[in-house]
């Protein structure tokens, strides 16, 4: 009846092949799934057009900025050492999330002497100030007091 | 021989591990394993009986700790507190955090009491039944566990099972166990692939990198709770365990009893008791809405798995799971063996133990009960301020993953990005997390089974409780089509009304 | 309000200094004194031979040497590749058995990993404790039982459980080598292997009835020998080299030979480091590791666990033996059939 061949030499491809057949069968009833869907409610197969990957008014800056920063900052610790690196993102980062239309606050908040009151510039206290603390904390506890390897 | 001893020391030891293993287990990317393994050395100052306050203390609050993130951020701080998110995460939602919390410490408390009355008193008969699941049975219970699947991908099964099995393939990415051969490796990630995908990075990566690219991509701008809180919302009370006796005691013993079997994977425990809280429910649509049925069998099961680990360990010399494993050493590093004569040869390491468990369960509870109303406080914090901790922290537990490995934190960053398309398609991320995870596992018992039958298939169906367990799968797989046939109608009727 | 912006500032200053005191390194001359060592080793468990015997000689090592020795269980693929991959500085170093060049010797693992390509170190330890077993009830004692059993039964097969590629490979090799020559073919085609992976599995195996006799640790079947439960109850078939105080019979014993030699094969513990390793580096370990041999307290806590003690050679004479180790057997490996004509 159904048999493997079993080999021990060749028996680390005995399971995948299984599961690309599952796979491949499943998408042919994807498949046939929306063909009937399709049909029944008149639209095209393939509907290129008024598909859209994002939601509507996505936020560019925030997406792109936090893949782009993820990306930077993984070498970055190699660069300049974990803590520096990750006090330096994670400002980046609290600075993108929360918004970086505060940036502009910097010059305005050196000119008007005005640090604490000004909102944005004090955000932006803030974020410095949970970037530091937080990276500090995590390298102390983990790589000082556990000795676990940081990066 | 050591003595019996019992004394403000054993105390501390056990209060300092709950608290670390709290503390590695909320975290995400630092687990109970990790703790363990980073205590290990150090027990062999103490005595055995002293370290093992410490090392199960560490094992219970580990395991119980994930479900703080999970809970309350929708990140499953441990791979075993997947479920619990599902429908803590809404109850969060709903203003209703701290009442999730403490149903969760409570069941946690639950399962594991009733996971160490099965230890205290059924260890051998238990050991006896575990070695009665051959490979066959053991690859049908994580078919079994895969079921899940279906249950969880309400109106688009065929999508999930597509998501669950991919995740299967995925994690055969890499050398097979038999014969140290790789597959499916791209020549230029030879060194990094030889072991697959670890387990950590893809979580961290397909939880928390999903969640913060999606909130990056509509603005990130509330926190994770939005219900007023000026307004009552359900505050906690032990009468919410009303009706969930039952529920309580089948999670609790579904995670013993997983832990009792040798490799089968300790998320597979959550998993089942969760599926099967679902099949049993009379208000099954109600599950991942926040519904605390689900919150219980899912914390109830991992608990449950502590005791049901320490069954084999201590009556067989296997590990029930990955981090009674590492247990293992402890007792060996002191020269004592760990074998079917274990617990004859030793009886007072055999009590230390159960004392230590029981003790660990209690102050995990007392711990988290009580100062969890100052943890929740977390989630009124903005989005904007809590993603980039949490990316520092998912950072540092993918490095840890095999001792700094720069590859994982990539890794990490791929699974986000990957999860994040594939829901963009409607393809569910838990599904192919839970295939991720069972995959290897449903692989090395697929061989193992055909390997003893010299290839037939039909080895599969030659034994009386495989064939208990395919039965329960049809009724599992049955029961999720007509679900889903009874949603699908019940959807267009509605729309037919209108 | 500038106050706060001064906070700010000075937390930032004492966090980086206080990372530029950790990050500092001197550069002096080489010495382990004070380094943090990172101790790899080819196993991923921590209940094996290969973290005990590691985790223990590193603690005494790390006193003798002044360092901080931590043993990280990466498993075999991993140890192998950090030897290739770190620098050659005293940071990362390996300890671990023959399975070193075993898995290059039977292809298992590319020829860049070989002996060659690093440095040998001084040995740390033995384990004779390789050992097959069977379920108590069966028909044979012993390994040397087995080819007259077989003689008897001519419809009977053995089964027996071993890695692929590992120490038990090498072991079920000579002992099938030995009773096709002095059998025949006709018995060796029913001595034939199942693959398993840690103990436990290959312990479901024999509960299944999927194998007959398994290979593990002396020391992990030990207790299967002393109980009195049938269905677990197992008896030591024989042992690739004899342990001291213990009665369970070796190869040698039982006569199994290779090429008409006496076999014996204990699993030598080295440690390994990378390629190029500073000569001083390399003195200072095997000063060290000498002194630490001598030490009764690690002598006492290896035998214990039923290890070697006091078999150190230093890095010189281990290269020539664990060298002249791999070059005996690698004939063997070379002249036995593939594992695919093995199998049921």
């Amino acid at each position: 009846m159904f048999r493997v061949n079993y080999k021990p030499s060749t028996s680390h491809w005995i399971f995948p092949p299984i599961i690309l057949w599952v796979l491949g069968i499943l998408l042919v009833i994807m498949a046939i799934q929306r063909l009937i869907k399709c049909k029944k409610q008149g639209k095209p197969f393939f509907a290129f057009k008024n598909y859209s990957f994002f939601v509507a008014n996505w936020d560019k800056v925030r997406l792109i900025g936090s893949l782009v920063l993820m990306v930077l900052y993984f070498p970055a610790m190699n660069l300049l050492g974990f803590l520096p690196a990750s006090i330096l993102f994670l400002f980046l980062f609290n600075v993108l999330f929360v918004g970086i239309e505060q940036l502009a606050s910097i010059p305005v908040a050196f000119k008007t002497r005005k640090f604490w009151s000004n909102r944005d510039f004090r955000s932006l206290l803030n974020s410095l100030i949970i970037s530091v603390v937080s990276s500090t904390l995590i390298w102390l506890i983990f790589g000082k007091l556990f000795k676990i390897t940081l990066p | 021989m050591e003595m019996f001893t019992f004394g403000i020391t054993q105390l501390l030891m056990s209060l300092t591990g709950v608290v670390v293993g709290i503390i590695f287990g909320a975290l995400p990317g630092m687990t109970a394993t990790m703790a363990i393994a980073i205590f290990l050395p150090l027990t062999y100052a103490y005595n055995l009986n002293t370290s093992l306050y410490l090392l199960l203390g560490l094992y219970v609050g580990g395991i119980s700790g994930g479900l703080i993130p999970a809970i309350l951020i929708n990140i499953p701080g441990t791979p075993s507190s997947i479920c619990t998110g599902f429908d803590g995460f809404p109850m969060t939602k709903r203003g209703e955090g701290l009442r999730a919390l403490r149903i969760g410490i409570t069941a946690s408390l639950v399962g594991g009491m009733i996971s160490l009355a099965f230890l205290w008193f059924f260890t051998p008969p238990l050991a006896k039944v575990a070695i009665n699941f051959s490979a066959i049975e053991k690859f049908l219970i994580i078919v079994f566990a895969l079921t899940i699947i279906a249950a969880l991908s309400k109106g688009s099964l065929v999508k999930g099972i597509f998501a669950g099995f991919f995740g299967v393939l995925i994690s055969l990415i890499g050398q097979f166990a038999d014969n140290n051969k790789m597959r499916m490796v791209p020549d230029m990630f030879k060194v990094d692939l030889r072991m697959g995908f670890q387990l950590l990075p893809v979580l961290i990566g397909l939880f928390a990198l999903v969640q913060i690219f999606q909130e990056a991509e509509t603005g990130m701008k509330e926190a994770h709770q939005t219900a007023d809180l000026s307004k009552q919302s359900k505050k906690f009370s032990f009468k919410d365990f009303k009706g969930q006796g039952f529920n309580l005691l089948r999670s609790g013993i579904i995670g013993t009893f997983i832990g009792v079997l040798p490799g089968v994977g300790g998320s597979a425990a959550s998993l089942l008791s969760y599926s099967q809280a679902k099949s049993q429910s009379k208000h099954p649509e109600k599950f991942g809405t926040g519904c605390i049925d689900g919150l219980v069998a899912s914390e109830g099961a991992n608990n449950g798995l502590t005791g049901g680990a320490l069954i084999p360990l201590l009556s067989l010399g296997i590990p029930g799971d990955s981090t009674t494993a590492v247990l293992i050493g402890a007792f060996m590093l002191q020269g004592i063996q760990v074998g079917p004569l274990f617990i004859t040869n030793n009886p007072i390491i055999w009590k230390t133990i159960l004392l230590a468990m029981g003790l660990a369960n209690i102050l995990m509870f007392i711990v988290m009960f009580y100062p969890i109303k100052h943890i929740v406080k977390v989630i009124n914090f903005p989005k904007a301020r809590i993603f980039p901790v949490i990316i520092l922290l998912c950072t540092v537990g993918s490095y840890a993953t095999q001792n700094g490995n720069m590859f994982d934190v990539w890794t990490m960053l791929f699974f986000g990005v990957l999860g994040y398309i594939m829901t963009k398609f409607g393809f569910s991320v838990p599904s192919f997390l839970i295939g991720f995870i069972l995959g290897r596992d449903l692989e090395k018992y697929f061989v193992d089974s055909i390997k003893g039958a010299g290839g037939s298939l039909s080895t599969f169906f030659s034994r009386p409780i495989g064939n208990i367990i395919w039965v329960l799968i049809a009724i599992s797989l049955g029961w999720a089509f007509y679900d889903e046939y009874r949603t699908k109608k019940r959807a267009r009727l509605a729309k037919e009304k209108k | 309000m500038k106050k706060i912006v001064a906070i700010a500032l000075s937390v930032l200053l004492v966090g980086s200094l206080v990372f530029a005191a950790g990050a500092g390194e001197t550069q002096e001359a080489p010495t382990f004194k004070g380094k943090n060592v990172r101790v790899v080793i080819g196993s991923t468990s921590t209940g094996g031979d290969s973290y005990l015997i590691a985790e223990t000689v590193s603690r005494y090592l790390a006193k003798e040497l002044g360092a901080n020795l931590k043993v990280d269980a990466v498993g075999a693929a991993k140890a192998l590749d950090a030897m290739q991959t770190s620098k050659a500085d005293g940071n990362t170093i390996m300890m671990f058995h023959d399975m070193t060049y075993l898995g290059i010797s039977f292809g298992a693992y590319d020829e860049m990993y070989s002996l060659e390509n690093m440095t040998v170190g001084p040995r740390i330890a033995q384990n004779p404790g390789s050992a097959w077993g069977s379920s108590k009830s069966a028909p044979y004692n012993s390994l040397g039982e087995i080819p007259a059993y077989l003689q008897a039964n001519p419809n009977a097969i053995v089964r027996m459980a071993c890695e692929a590629g590992g120490v038990s490979h090498v072991g079920f090799i000579v002992f099938w080598q030995w009773v096709k020559d002095t059998y025949g073919q006709d018995i060796a085609d029913r001595v034939v292997v199942v693959i398993g992976g840690s103990t436990g599995d290959k312990l479901q195996l024999l509960w299944d009835g999927n194998a007959d006799v398994i290979f593990a640790d002396y020391t992990s079947l030990l207790q299967y020998t002393q109980t009195d439960d049938q269905k677990i109850a197992m008896k030591f078939m024989g042992l690739m080299d004899n342990i001291d105080g213990v009665s369970a019979t070796s190869y040698a014993d039982q006569g199994i030979t290779l090429n008409k030699k006496e076999f014996r094969f204990a699993k030598d513990f080295l440690i390994y480091l990378p390629k190029n390793f500073p000569a001083a580096l390399v003195a200072e370990l095997d000063a060290a590791m000498e002194r630490v041999n001598k030490d009764p307290a690690l002598i006492a806590d290896l035998a214990k666990m039923t290890y070697r003690p006091g078999k150190y050679l230093n890095s010189a004479e281990s290269k020539a033996f664990i060298y002249d180790k791999r070059d005996s057997l690698q004939g063997l490996i070379n002249n036995a059939p593939s594992l695919d004509d093995l199998v049921l």
